[in-house]
């Protein structure tokens, strides 16, 4: 479903040393499978999804999604292909001045959903990710936990193959982070296909899924049924 | 298609509508170069009547000769009407000559008892001649110097006042040339001003935008909302910069009709309302939704 052909993501500036994000990385991800990328800070797994999410572009190599090459799809196909990626992140990055139903239902509005859809989907995906009460308060009111549910609502509200959870966890106490960690599995049991960023090792042990350790850019392990060994 | 794009009008009217202290202030800030052009809109009447006030003092006076019938007299203003850019001949016979004298000098006794002195009308017939700029006079005054209206012509003021000519037509170019600077220097920091705060406010949108863009939004669905913000912005400035001008206008006409007599600007701007709101309409429209495409295409480059 995705391959990561010999990826190299170098960053320049000027007057100052490049850095390698990613030197050259190799790997598929089946449809359907649940896939941990896990490494320090700094070991390149934010800019892995970034290219996934083609919102930079990498220096070498390539990302083919479905066969096709993420870095040369024209616009109207990459807003296609983004469509069929659904990205969390640690900040969560909800809109505070709207409701629950709102950041969800915004993202729906924007890819073009009728009302009706809207109206129909947004009870159901809060149903999923447990938040039906919640649809009328507003971020602030939330706990952390809550918060990244409903980034997670919003990430799956269009159906999306894929799901991208850059350090989901990161902001989190172990109940929550134990809770979403649930949630992803239950996401990916119903057949998204799951890429995890993480450096907590003890979801990562939990899982009992393959892990790609990265390191200084480079991957040093790729195993089923991995564990965190850093 | 009609389906996206009124969901980019509602869009665009829902996030203006969710950050309504942005909002108020950018309509605020895009009222400033509104409200300047307004005022030069204005003040153009009134300038345009100072300087026609200033330019009618500006005149020539020519005398003749006591013995000059009047139908010469009136021969003469024909051909000097001829000359281009002459704006007005006015005769005045000795008689009403005399009668203005007595009419403006009614309260000076002893002006009018040396008149009765020298006991005949001392006037000369004249023709006054206002004209467009100082080269008319030099051609008028060369005309008069001319044989055929030499033993005619008793006097002409233009040597004595040529200076006093000059000075006012300088002065009154000068003025409109600083009143232009003045408003191209205040138009261009008023402009920056507008943009950079629309700027600001977009620059604070950027999760929103980028959310957005994660999710798959097409770049016009993207810049569409921007531009309806823009659009609203702008007509929301031009609608209050038109109730601020009338209110101004109508507050300010009574004083300015004390200092300039024949001056109504109330009555110039019922004359001119739509003109000045279509202006006003389009300077709000441009500046906000340019403003909001410069400022959006920076979070739409990858």
């Amino acid at each position: 479903m995705i391959k990561f052909n010999d990826l190299t993501k170098i960053y320049t500036s000027r007057g100052a040393n490049n850095v390698v994000a990613l030197d050259g990385i190799s790997f598929d991800v089946q449809q359907g499978e649940f896939v941990s990328v896990v490494g320090r800070s700094g070991a390149g797994k934010t800019t892995l999804f970034k290219l996934v999410l083609a919102e930079e572009k990498p220096t070498n190599g390539c990302i083919m999604f479905n066969d096709q090459n993420i870095h040369k799809l024209k616009h109207g196909k990459l807003n296609g292909l983004r469509r069929n990626i659904g990205a969390v992140f640690q900040d969560y990055k909800l809109l505070p001045n709207m409701t629950v139903y709102g950041n969800i239902a915004y993202v729906m509005k924007v890819i073009g959903a009728s009302d009706a859809e809207i109206k129909r989907d947004v009870p159901r995906i809060l149903e999923i990710v447990e938040l039906s009460e919640h649809g009328k308060n507003y971020p602030t009111e939330l706990s952390g936990g809550e918060c990244q549910r409903v980034a997670i609502a919003r990430a799956l509200i269009h159906r999306p193959e894929v799901v991208l959870a850059d350090e989901p966890t990161g902001n989190l106490d172990p109940y929550h982070t134990l809770d979403i960690l649930k949630l992803l599995l239950k996401i990916n049991e119903m057949g998204t296909t799951v890429l995890l960023a993480t450096h907590n090792r003890e979801i990562v042990n939990k899982l009992k899924k393959r892990v790609v350790t990265l390191e200084k850019g480079k991957i040093i392990r790729d195993e089923e049924n991995g564990r965190f060994a850093l | 298609m009609f389906n996206s794009l009124k969901r980019i009008i509602t869009l665009g009217w829902q996030n203006l509508a969710r950050d309504g202290g942005i909002a108020v202030a950018n309509v605020f800030i895009i009222m400033i170069p509104i409200m300047l052009t307004s005022a030069l809109f204005v003040l153009k009447d009134v300038s345009n009547f100072l300087v026609k006030e200033l330019e009618s003092k500006a005149d020539i006076s020519i005398y003749f000769n006591d013995s000059v019938s009047r139908d010469d007299i009136l021969k003469a203003e024909d051909n000097i009407r001829s000359i281009p850019g002459i704006t007005e001949v006015e005769y005045k016979s000795k008689e009403d000559a005399l009668a203005d004298f007595t009419a403006r000098h009614g309260n000076d006794p002893v002006l009018l008892q040396s008149l009765e002195e020298v006991n005949e009308n001392p006037f000369l017939p004249v023709l006054n001649i206002n004209a467009a700029s100082t080269a008319q006079y030099e051609q008028v005054a060369a005309l008069l110097d001319g044989d055929q209206y030499k033993d005619m012509v008793s006097k002409v003021n233009y040597s004595e006042k040529k200076d006093a000519i000059e000075a006012i037509f300088s002065l009154t170019e000068g003025a409109q040339r600083v009143g232009l600077y003045l408003f191209i220097i205040l138009g261009v920091i008023s402009l920056i001003v507008t943009f950079n705060t629309i700027r600001m406010a977009i620059l604070s949108r950027g999760m929103e935008i980028g959310i957005q863009r994660l999710v798959g939004a097409a770049r016009w669905f993207i810049r569409g909302q921007f531009l309806v913000e823009g659009l609203i912005f702008g007509i929301l400035g031009a609608l209050f910069s038109l109730f601020v001008t009338m209110i101004v206008c109508w507050y300010l006409n009574p004083s300015v009709a004390k200092l300039l007599p024949g001056m109504d600007i109330w009555s110039n701007l019922m004359a001119n309302l739509w003109t000045l709101f279509g202006l006003q309409l389009a300077i709000g429209a441009a500046l906000g939704t340019i403003s909001s495409m410069i400022a959006v295409g920076r979070h739409l480059k990858v």
